[in-house]
């Protein structure tokens, strides 16, 4: 094997870029710290964690003892003065006893912050990786909402460039089961008049299908209250909530449908897909709790009493194909009539209204 | 005569283990051989044994151990030394503990005392190997002589026929627009990819190139990885990937869909990645860090030990800026793989082994 003498070639391009680097630091075309700032920054994110809370609290505790020792400053008392170290004395007895005094509260003190420390320390032994955990979680949070805003905002000036009205599609879970459940080729050419969509979540297989089809898609994923506030009446050309509805309760969904109606422009359409909360099937089976129980004939009124019409419910879906026999059988052999239904029941409802 | 093989942990993927398994094959053409380890992954439980299994009775001077180095292990060295083999020592390097201090404590400990532990079991051996001259410099400083160097062998063929895997290969097209710039190695302090990180925040946010950053590797110590993800967050970092543990058609998946593959390390014994990635026709980016000048050769683009992030993010962009430079570095990279034939690696290795052994 040749082990080549000369280990660097490239001398001649790495001076170029670093004369480049020089260039745009000079032209302020970056920051001149930024490489600083940046291992600054991931240096205090891995101290953060490099030393874990309570060694720190434990050295803060060292620091709290060691200055808790506290020692009585003797007072002087020999004087020349006829008579006047005895007055000093008693002076000094008075003075004595009132700095013990407070010594003893200081002391109190300080032992009242170690123990509430000692606490604070064992909590946090105790689970230092959630708490951890917690603080990244909200600061998650905190860089997610800045990035949905983003989203949002990109997706808004999108549809007003390209003088379109927006497209909602609200829930979701992944692209396979969109395309299996519902997002068959049919909704994406039912889509594809409406201009650009915005997705409240990212499914890859829908996505694609609708890129195909030239649908300008822009991911939003949020939660549904604080995304749809913001657009104005009339503003979506279609809304589209999938594996959504299900989790609302009867109290929500009269109020979302009226919020639909609010969004839609006139002759905007309403597809939503959702697992059948009346089908054992469909709650046994979902990941998602399934909250309210909502009969065909209630949802067909909500919607034509916010304005919809064309409202159509269909029930999709009987229960998985391995288990159908089985459940056949349980069905027949169950005397109680309910469980019957329920085992029978279709797994998904499909939901589609006009305005 | 036999020739058995001491490892201190074997697990799935991971370099040395996959060393040991390669060289356990070439010996069993002479004889029985086995590999027994401390540590090992019960997924690799019907091709690796633990220590306790490897019998002492009609065990003599006349057979040989080869023992893996490459971290400390108070147990393994308690359990050489009651051993009536020969010792082999093949060096694979130790990482310096300072990288792991922050972070594991333990694992630094264990980093630190290999080395003594080497130093310690010198008198014992009766042949040593590395793999790479680096590799060899070390161990000769800690008094070894007539060191050996061995090249590891890297089954180009193997990964080279990986098929691809669809549901990656669907992932990538759908979400990886842009430039694919791609790291390969486990997630360990001193990989460094941090600086790569940063690197792909410059491109994107000043560069205005839209990179998708691929960091391939299992995690091993998981406040590092931790704090990876949180830098990744906490820069408001788009296109980034932390994929995680790959599997060799993931790995190849990967090696196919990238542009570029680049690495920030500041210690490798060998670096196996840049090799696999020259067989794939990709140019590579590196430190001329540890061993890394002497297996790239001149066959990528060697950065200064202490590069930043923003050299590395303008080496990417003129990378991807300068087709005649990538075509000049991805035929440099193929005649560099030819140098790491598998069948003479293999071969070289063999003979080195037997050598020592007898």
């Amino acid at each position: 094997m040749d082990t080549p003498s000369s280990v660097d070639p490239n001398a001649e391009l790495v001076a170029r870029l670093q004369a480049r680097i020089a260039h745009r630091r000079a032209a302020g075309e970056y920051p001149p710290d930024l490489e600083w700032d940046l291992d600054e920054h991931f240096r205090r994110i891995t101290a953060y964690r490099a030393q874990p809370m309570p060694e720190r609290l434990t050295e803060a505790l060292k620091v709290l003892d060691e200055r808790a020792r506290f020692e009585l400053v003797p007072i002087p008392v020999g004087s020349s003065v006829p008579g006047a170290s005895k007055a000093l004395s008693r002076v000094a007895a008075a003075v004595e006893t009132q700095t013990r005094d407070l010594a003893d509260q200081i002391r109190s003190f300080a032992e009242g912050v170690r123990h509430a420390l000692d606490g604070v320390i064992e909590a946090m032994a105790a689970f230092p990786a959630t708490v951890l955990a917690q603080i990244d979680a909200v600061q998650d949070s905190q860089a997610l909402l800045d990035v949905r805003q983003h989203q949002v905002e990109r997706a808004l000036e999108l549809a007003g460039r390209r003088h379109h009205t927006l497209t909602t599609i609200i829930g979701s879970v992944n692209g396979e089961a969109i395309v299996d459940e519902v997002g068959h080729a049919d909704l994406v050419a039912r889509l594809v008049g409406f201009g650009p969509v915005l997705d409240l979540t990212a499914s890859p297989v829908f996505s694609a299908m609708l890129r195909a089809e030239e649908v300008v898609l822009c991911d939003a994923d949020g939660s549904l209250e604080t995304r749809l506030g913001s657009y104005p009446n009339g503003s979506l050309g279609a809304a589209v909530v999938i594996d959504a509805a299900a989790s609302l309760s009867t109290r929500e969904l009269p109020a979302a449908v009226v919020e639909l109606a609010r969004l839609l422009r006139p002759e905007g359409l309403v597809l939503i897909e959702s697992a059948n909360p009346a089908s054992w099937w469909a709650t046994a089976t979902s990941d998602r709790p399934v909250t309210a129980t909502w009969p065909a004939t209630w949802v067909a009124e909500l919607f034509e009493a916010a304005g919809f019409c064309e409202v159509a419910i269909e029930l999709r879906g009987l229960p998985p194909a391995e288990l159908g026999a089985a459940a056949g059988a349980a069905a027949a052999g169950a005397d109680d009539g309910r469980l019957a239904a329920l085992l029978l029941a279709p797994a998904r409802y499909v939901v589609t209204a006009r305005r | 005569m036999s020739v058995d093989q001491i490892l201190v942990g074997a697990a799935p993927g991971d370099a040395v283990t996959g060393i040991a398994l390669a060289m356990r094959d070439l010996l069993r053409l002479d004889g029985p051989s086995e590999v027994y380890a401390r540590y090992r992954d019960p997924v690799l439980a019907g091709d690796i044994h633990t220590l306790d299994e490897l019998p002492v009775a009609r065990r003599s001077a006349d057979d040989v151990l080869v023992y893996h180095a490459s971290i400390g292990e108070p147990d393994v060295m308690a359990f050489l030394d009651g051993r009536p083999e020969r010792l082999v020592v093949h060096y694979h390097n130790m990482t310096p503990a300072r990288f792991f201090r922050p972070f594991d404590k333990r694992l630094a400990d264990l980093l630190e005392i290999g080395r003594g532990e080497l130093a310690a079991l010198r008198p014992r051996v009766s042949g040593a190997l590395a793999d790479s001259r680096y590799n060899a410099d070390e161990l000769e400083a800690l008094g070894y002589h007539d060191v050996r160097v061995v090249a590891p062998p890297v089954d180009f063929p193997g990964l080279l026929s990986q098929p691809t895997d669809p549901s990656l290969q669907r992932h990538i097209d759908l979400h990886h627009q842009g430039p694919r710039i791609l790291f390969v190695g486990q997630l360990l302090p001193h990989k460094r990819p941090d600086v790569l990180l940063g690197a792909a925040h410059i491109l994107r946010t000043y560069f205005d190139i839209p990179v998708f950053l691929v960091i391939a590797g299992t995690p091993r110590v998981p406040s590092y990885a931790a704090a990876l993800q949180r830098f990744v967050v906490e820069s408001n970092l788009a296109g980034v990937w932390l994929a995680g543990p790959q599997s060799p058609s993931r790995l190849a998946t990967f090696f196919r869909h990238s542009d570029i593959l680049v690495t920030a390390s500041e210690h490798e014994g060998f670096c196996v990645p840049l090799l696999e990635a020259m067989a794939f026709g990709l140019p590579v980016v590196a430190r001329a860090a540890a061993a890394i000048p002497e297996t790239m050769g001149d066959a990528g683009v060697l950065l200064p030990v202490d590069a930043g992030p923003a050299l590395f993010a303008e080496v990417i962009a003129e990378l991807l800026d300068d087709p005649t430079l990538r075509i000049e570095l991805e035929t440099r990279g193929y005649e560099r793989v030819l140098d790491f034939d598998l069948a003479q690696t293999r071969a070289a290795m063999h003979a080195t082994v037997r050598e020592l052994a007898t």
